[in-house]
């Protein structure tokens, strides 16, 4: 059979240029034909408070400020210039956190914009917390409110390297006593790009403050495969590179928490981006956006075997 | 207790008089060159204005109390038949009619149409029908001949996104619609991604589309029933036909194994998008095929046995050994999805003459694989669904004004969804799954009578009971169907029909857009079937003069456990997609009209739909109702097809739909990690489909050539134009930068698209 390179070998350059300049018109009168895209107008939402909530070293309730903005600003948060998140960011908010008839009014921390927090380590588990927040720039007051969650009962945690050549492998297992009622947790697993010290706090404030290390790990936990009110997992990650040890933050989160998280891990699925489908994030905050969230996460610090 | 006895005997005397004073007439309706039996071609007596028609199998019965009688037989694009029967017992007789040629339409438009007609006389509705030459005729994409395309075409069905063969019939979503092939279901419609559909239009014989007013012999879905005939073959001379065309060529032979009694069918068709690809240096390793295979026996004159079976592939795979594209650099990946249905049946005429039974075995099998490898990993996704079945349905032609219908069904399925196979590491990230066997039965009973009761008022009930089991739960129920006809007078009705119908089986899909993926599920414990009431009302009007004909539907459909799933749901690599379904409901109603021409030099229809669709999950929307992706409110059709002369013919469709729905981002706010080093963007979302994209229309062409040709040897030139004034269909929103800023763009997937094909026929003697 003649295959269709040898058949053009054979002719002239005329006639072999003839029917490429034919596919050639014939492309560009196709793509000139190309229908235009048409404009649509959506009309944006309104600007909303954000909040975010998160806990660092020493139990410390780190709660983030900003003001929601338009879809049209930018595709994604490297679009974002410092300045432009500066611009979002809410400063001087008065933000309050009453619990048990006492109300607490969160400092801006470090001097950091947008960012208030206050200590954990003195409240009970379950503690109810209420937050208000009272925007004086744009006159806007949201409130949330939520429960502390205990820390997770960690009962092993173990990570070991894979016998291979090609790849940083890992097998990584962990045990967790859950307690009766429906409980929900979350994992994360982090390599360090710094030395190892050995103590997970220490590692831990390294983590938050000097971004000497990263996320490699995060899985959603609930408990409807915990037997006799343990909850054993196994899994596997990767390393990027030949590690001694790792961070493992195990957190018990509240169901509505657990959703919000569930709908960032879903929002980023190839499907949903490819089909543009949407994945609306539950929020517990009154006239605002974002989740409000208290817990005490469980650091350690484990070595890789 | 005398006078009951003798009333009682009076009554049985009088109707045995009557019996022996009828006379059966029956048999078949064939095309006269091929001998194909024709469906729903009419007979009719116009002195006693009675009448009936043929079959889905070309078989008709027609009982008369007296004879002599004047007798018409006819149907669309053949020469009318009157003849004079004259009989003193019963007798079987076969109808071979004669098919028009060029603008003979026109001139032998008898004073009345008895096709035309029977959308008065008959009770059903919602209904149209498609013939071959119409799918041929009507310019589609790519010039590429396709009958989803101009079923999308008629009221009440719109189309999903541009272009594809999705199917939304009033209201409902693609999976509630039986499509069957010589009563096999076809699960996958379509090739190319859901471009093209996988019926070859040269293997097609008829196409009948149901929206509503349902008869009892079909269920299992909830919004239309499609049932599509394939060409049965001639048994006196051998044919071949086909079409060259941009992206697809077909070939089609039939004819005689031993004449008069035995003839097969023989459809073959494939793309070439992978040489087309390959000329302009692009590496698109993907092609699909399709078979079509009929066998037609005669056994006697009242035997006949059917063999009939579908074949379609759609292949993509990129390898090393292609060549040197990018993609095949130590990765290998490809995807096969694969229908395949087999139909075997036998028609039996009893000896009365009046009742005819058709008993179908079938099966029925579509799987897809996905496969990659990468050095040394290999992965094998695959999901399959078969299934086997067995159906038997009696017709019992009593008189032209009651006749009964009455049959069982048991189709067996057997799902097997997600099974993954891997090897390498990737074994060690990925489970080996075999998917677990899901297997259930459906069954069903059904029976009815249609029954003119009155000059006027004509009715047919009926009733379908269906019962499937599922991991040990039991799902069954009735299902009632009724259609009401009263006739004004000889030229208008009006109808009305009332079915419930009941769906054990869902096509679960990771988005709303089709995707090879898409996985079949049947009920089980947790996930319900389906259910959907609807009502119609309608007003049909026929002008025989002119051969139009006028209808007016309005219907409400309410739907119940409708399947959907998560936002953001994973249902590929997860054995676990339950979890991802949930339940909700649903309504559709709204109004269309249909005005056609089916005879004559100019035909074509023009229709308009209004409707409203709407969902509600629990889940979904904050619990608040919304509109369906596909609740297009206003949709608009003009099909028209002129025969210029006899070797030039015309046809040109223009299409108006209003946008789809789409849930649009309207803002963001900033979220940190969880160790407060980075942030990412969380999208806010409006209400789920509150925008509608822009409202599409487009303007189809297509000139028809005949060559100078003869009866034995033909073909045409088909050079036609998609989108011909160059109108974006959008299909989706995206947020792009235009350099300066971001802006929401409605983006169009095809644009004017020019198409050039020849079609062919030769046949023998």
């Amino acid at each position: 059979m003649v295959k269709i390179p040898e058949l053009l070998m054979n002719l002239t350059v005329r006639e072999r240029m003839l029917p490429v300049m034919a596919i050639g018109l014939l492309c560009l009168f196709l793509h000139s034909c190309t229908a235009e895209n048409l404009p649509i107008s959506v009309k944006p939402a309104e600007p909303k408070i954000a909040v975010a909530s998160v806990v660092g070293p020493s139990e410390t309730l780190f709660i983030t400020l900003s003001n929601s903005f338009s879809a049209l600003s930018a595709e994604d948060a490297n679009d974002l210039s410092q300045d432009a998140i500066d611009r979002l960011l809410i400063d001087n908010a008065l933000v309050i956190l009453e619990y048990e008839g006492f109300r607490d009014t969160l400092s801006s921390f470090f001097d950091v914009s947008g960012l208030y927090g206050t200590s954990l380590q003195s409240f009970n588990d379950y503690q109810p917390l209420k937050l208000t927040v009272f925007d004086s720039t744009s006159s806007e007051t949201i409130t949330s409110e939520t429960k502390l969650m205990p820390q997770a009962q960690v009962d092993s945690i173990q990570i070991t390297r894979r016998d291979t050549s090609v790849s940083f492998l890992t097998d990584f297992s962990y045990q967790i006593k859950d307690p009766d009622e429906d409980n929900f947790y979350v994992v994360h697993a982090y390599q360090l790009t710094a030395p190892d010290t050995s103590e997970a706090d220490s590692v831990n404030n390294d983590l938050f403050f000097s971004d000497q290390g990263f996320l490699i790990y995060e899985q959603l936990v609930t408990d409807r495969a915990a037997e006799n009110g343990i909850i054993a997992n196994n899994d596997v990650f990767e390393f990027s590179s030949p590690v001694d040890s790792a961070i493992v933050v195990i957190t018990h989160v509240s169901e509505g928490y657990y959703r919000f998280l569930e709908a960032r891990q879903r929002s980023g699925g190839i499907i949903s981006s490819l089909a543009n489908e949407p994945v609306n994030h539950p929020t517990n905050i009154e006239n605002g956006v974002g989740y409000f969230s208290a817990h005490k996460p469980t650091v350690r610090l484990v070595g890789v075997d | 207790m005398i006078p009951q006895k003798i009333l009682l005997m009076t009554v049985f005397l009088l109707l045995c008089a009557n019996l022996h004073a009828q006379i059966t007439i029956s048999g078949h309706i064939y095309d006269n060159s091929e001998q194909e039996a024709l469906p729903g071609a009419t007979l009719y007596l116009p002195e006693l204005e009675k009448g009936t028609a043929t079959n889905a199998y070309g078989f008709y019965s027609l009982t008369i109390n007296s004879s002599p009688v004047k007798l018409s037989v006819s149907y669309l694009g053949y020469e009318t038949i009157d003849t004079l029967i004259n009989l003193e017992k019963n007798k079987t007789i076969d109808f071979y009619l004669v098919e028009q040629v060029g603008q003979l339409g026109e001139l032998h438009v008898s004073a009345t149409n008895f096709e035309l007609q029977e959308q008065v006389n008959s009770t059903k509705m919602s209904t149209v029908n498609i013939k071959p030459r119409e799918i041929t005729n009507i310019p589609t994409l790519a010039g590429e001949a396709d009958l989803i395309k101009v079923a999308q075409l008629m009221p009440g069905i719109t189309s999903g996104n541009e272009g594809t063969t999705g199917m939304f019939v009033r209201g409902g979503t693609d999976d509630q619609n039986l499509v069957i092939l010589d009563d096999a279901v076809v699960y996958n419609l379509s090739h190319l991604f859901g471009f093209f559909s996988v019926f070859n239009s040269d293997a097609i014989k008829d196409v009948e589309i149901t929206k509503g007013g349902f008869t009892p012999d079909h269920g299992g879905r909830l919004s239309s029933v499609m049932d599509i005939r394939m060409n049965d073959g001639s048994f006196n001379r051998y044919n071949a036909r086909g079409g060259i065309g941009l992206l697809t060529s077909r070939l089609t032979v039939d004819g005689p194994i031993l004449k008069d009694k035995m003839s097969f069918m023989l459809a073959a068709r494939r793309t070439y998008i992978d040489r087309l690809f390959g000329l302009f240096g692009a590496d698109l390793p993907y092609y699909f095929y399709d078979f079509n295979a009929k066998l037609n026996y005669k056994v006697s004159n009242r035997d006949r046995i059917y063999l009939s079976s579908y074949y379609g592939d759609d292949v993509l795979s990129f390898d090393e050994a292609s060549n040197d594209s990018e993609v095949s650099e130590g990765l290998d990946f490809g995807f096969r999805l694969g229908n395949f249905t087999s139909t075997l049946r036998w028609n039996h005429i009893y000896d009365n003459q009046k009742l005819f039974s058709n008993v179908t075995l079938h099966q029925t099998r579509f799987n897809y694989d996905i496969s990659g490898d990468f050095i040394d990993n290999s992965l094998l996704i695959r999901s399959q669904i078969q299934d086997v079945g067995l159906k038997a349905d009696w017709q019992y032609f009593l008189t032209p004004d009651n006749s009964f219908i009455f049959g069982a069904q048991a189709v067996t399925h057997f799902f097997r969804p997600n099974v993954i196979s891997t090897s390498g590491d990737l074994s060690e990230l990925i489970e080996n799954s075999q998917g677990g066997l899901i297997q259930n039965t459906e069954w069903s009973v059904y029976g009815g009578n249609e029954r003119k009761l009155t000059k006027r008022l004509k009715v047919n009930y009926g009733l379908r009971y269906s019962l499937t089991s599922s991991q040990g739960k039991i799902y069954s129920g009735p299902e009632p169907r009724l259609s009401i006809r009263y006739k004004i007078d000889e030229h208008q009705s009006f109808k009305t029909s009332y079915s419930l119908m009941r769906q054990y089986m869902h096509r679960v899909s990771s988005s709303s857009i089709a995707l090879p993926t898409d996985l079949w599920y049947p009920v089980t414990r947790n996930v319900k079937p389906q259910k959907a009431h609807q009502i119609a009302l309608g007003y049909n009007r026929i002008f025989p003069a002119s051969q139009f004909s006028f209808s007016a539907e309005t219907y409400y459909k309410v739907l119940d456990q409708l399947i959907e799933y998560r936002e953001g749901a994973n249902l590929v690599l997860n054995d676990n997609f339950e979890q991802e379904l949930i339940t909700g409901k649903g309504n559709s109603y709204g109004i269309e009209f249909l005005i056609r021409k089916k005879r004559g030099s100019f035909t074509g229809w023009v229709s308009y739909a209004l409707s409203k669709t709407s969902r509600n999950f629990d889940q979904l929307n904050d619990g608040n109702t919304y509109p369906a992706k596909f609740d297009r409110r206003h949709v608009a059709t003009l099909v028209s097809m002129f025969n210029l002369n006899e070797r030039v013919s015309f046809s040109a469709v223009w299409t108006f739909q209003s946008g789809a729905r789409f849930t649009p981002q309207t803002g963001q706010f900033l979220m940190p990690n969880a160790s407060l080093t980075q942030v990412e963007l969380i999208p806010i979302y409006g209400d789920r489909n509150s925008t509608q994209l822009g409202n599409t229309h487009r303007l189809d062409i297509n000139f028809i050539l005949k060559p100078r040709g003869n009866d034995r040897i033909g073909g045409e030139w088909h050079i036609g134009a998609y989108n011909f004034y160059n109108r974006a269909a959008p299909f989706r929103v995206d947020i792009q930068n235009n350099g300066v800023t971001y802006e929401y763009v409605q983006q169009g997937l095809f644009g004017f698209i020019p198409s050039i094909s020849y079609n062919f026929n030769f046949s023998s003697k």
